[in-house]
């Protein structure tokens, strides 16, 4: 009776172990033999691998911001916990479609007072404006991993549309999947959200211009 | 930078200040012009004017520092200018009639705080805070208004000024520096007012002195001591504070404090606000009858003294509290751009 039930045990236990194991290689089409022929008489459509869906890793997911300070140096901040989501073959098929959210709480420049200040009305108005939103709407691809994305950038109650050059930094493997690295670039006027404090009043307290460098980590998500 | 720095300032906060105090010293000259048998109708004209300094004042700052306001409003806080062109409005239309000290009162209070319960909402609002706008409006405006009626004209405007200066360090330790700068304009226009019409006020006690000496009438000798005293309640005292204008003003500094509070980044809490308001409460602490004879300088420095006090006090609790926060230290003096600058400017 024991022996009856273990052997069965000892063959599901590694059956199970196997089904938990995800594929680490792209898994393969299987075409039926009668669906041949009538592929071979139209075009060939260019492959479109489906696109993976990731979620950005909040730990190693940041925006960081330059910007000059009394026309002297270039002062650096940054915003942790960048949440979102990108959509991406991983591969150069298609461009990768990310949708990055940074909240304004999570403001890290290493001094709780200039953070205060920045949550504030005069800057960010975090009360009223509580999240930096981007969302790609098309991307160019000008190299190897290496792509023009537009995209919207929601910034103090203002969306326009802007224009990031994104890198692809490595494909990698990560505890639950694999993992991608991204790492965009875009500068643009801060003004032109609406926020004006320090630009001329008080006169040349803060440059207009920002530079804006988001490092993001996304992981693939498993379908349910 | 400093030239530069220098003019900004000048703009945002002295020429507001000016064209506040203008406005209500303009009323003061014109009622200090006038003979004596003639002035009971310029009074209540000039009184209007007192109505006028403060929104003033804020209206012309909350334009340089931040230009014109859309609609629909850009930030909730933009809907301050609204609130006080109607501060305005109601203040000098209930000043100019004929109301008693109590039916101001509660007219101003219940209009300006009906309608800041109403239409003044800021952000993470609810029905209580609303609420306390509304009650706080009406009890501010209550003590501020008994104030104005003890208090001669020279030491309810050095009170108020003391009150909106005390709100704009409140605001800068809030982290909400162009509110801040808006606020010092409001006390810079109400202390300028106040210093005119001290000027004015002595100038007029010496006039009657001059007048007893040469009539030798010994009534009237007492009048203008009684006056020296508490001008308030004397012939030398040119244009007394309305009710109406006081509880606008206490409106307007509630709705301010709520403001700073709603967007507050800093230290400051509900208490420090409050204690800042009701410190003018402080000024009915030092009766009529226990500065009977003094000089009028002595009246108005106890009353404006008492409200320094707690003021300062209330600054330097708020400020050790954000002092004590900042483990950098002095590292938070040199990155806050408006710290900067006020240092570069010494």
């Amino acid at each position: 009776m024991r022996t009856l039930i273990l052997v069965p045990s000892l063959i599901a236990v590694p059956v199970l172990a196997l089904a938990a194991i995800e594929p680490t290689v792209a898994p393969v089409a299987v075409v039926q033999p009668s669906a041949l022929g009538a592929m071979a008489a139209q075009p060939a459509p260019a492959a479109q691998p489906a696109a993976a869906s990731m979620t950005l890793d909040p730990v190693h997911s940041m925006a960081l911001f330059r910007i000059q300070h009394l026309e002297a140096g270039q002062f650096w901040g940054r915003f942790n916990g960048v949440e979102g989501s990108v959509s991406w073959p991983l591969d150069d098929a298609s461009a990768p479609m990310i949708k990055a959210i940074a909240k304004v709480e999570q403001v890290d420049t290493g001094s709780e007072k200039l953070d205060g200040n920045l949550k504030g009305p005069n800057f960010f108005n975090a009360k009223e404006f509580p999240e930096i939103g981007f969302t790609t709407t098309a991307g160019t691809r000008v190299g190897e991993r290496h792509w023009t994305l537009t995209g919207d950038l929601s910034l103090h109650g203002v969306t326009k549309p802007v224009t990031v050059d994104c890198v692809v930094t490595g494909v990698g493997k990560g505890p639950t999947g694999r993992k991608v690295g991204f790492e965009c670039q875009l500068t643009i006027k801060r003004s032109e959200f609406g926020m004006t404090w320090g630009i001329e009043k008080p006169p040349k307290a803060l440059g207009d211009e920002v530079k804006l460098v988001i490092g993001l980590e996304a992981d693939e998500t498993k379908a349910e | 930078m400093l030239p530069e720095v220098a003019l900004y300032l000048l703009q945002v906060l002295l020429l507001p200040a000016l064209i506040g105090a203008a406005a209500g010293i303009v009323g003061v000259v014109f009622v200090a012009r006038r003979p004596a048998v003639e002035r009971a109708p310029m009074v209540r004209r000039a009184q209007v004017a007192q109505a006028v300094v403060a929104p003033l004042a804020f209206l012309a700052s909350f334009w340089l520092e931040t230009g014109p306001v859309g609609i629909p409003l850009a930030e909730r806080w933009h809907l301050l200018p609204f609130a006080m062109a109607v501060a305005m409005v109601v203040g000098s239309l209930v000043a100019r009639s004929r109301l008693p000290w109590w039916g101001q009162w509660s007219l101003v209070a219940v209009v300006l705080g009906g309608m800041a319960w109403k239409f003044v909402v800021f952000p993470a609002s609810n029905p209580y805070i609303q609420a306390g706008l509304l009650g706080s409006i009406v009890l501010v405006g209550l003590l501020w208004s008994a104030v104005s009626r003890d208090a001669c004209s020279v030491g309810m405007a050095m009170m108020s000024a003391i009150v909106f200066a005390g709100l704009g360090v409140l605001m800068i330790l809030a982290n909400f520096a162009s509110l801040g700068v808006m606020s010092f304009a409001v006390s810079a226009a109400l202390a300028g007012l106040g210093m005119a019409s001290g000027a004015l006020n002595l100038r007029e006690v010496a006039r009657m002195r001059r007048e007893v000496e040469a009539s030798g009438a010994t009534q009237a000798s007492e009048d203008a001591a009684i006056g020296a005293s508490c001008p308030g309640d004397a012939a030398c005292e040119l244009v007394p504070w309305t009710a109406a204008a006081a509880t606008s003003l206490a409106a307007i500094a509630c709705v301010l404090a709520l403001c700073g509070h709603a967007y507050n980044y800093g230290e400051v809490r509900p208490l420090h606000w409050a204690a800042i308001l009701l410190s003018p409460f402080f000024a009915l602490l030092v009766c009529k009858p226990c500065l009977r004879g003094a000089k009028p300088i002595v009246g108005v420095a106890w009353r404006a003294g008492l409200c320094l006090v707690v003021v300062l006090a209330t600054i330097i609790n708020a400020a050790s509290r954000d002092g004590g926060s900042d483990a950098a230290g002095s590292d938070g003096v040199g990155s806050d751009p408006m710290m900067d600058m006020l240092e570069e400017s010494k």
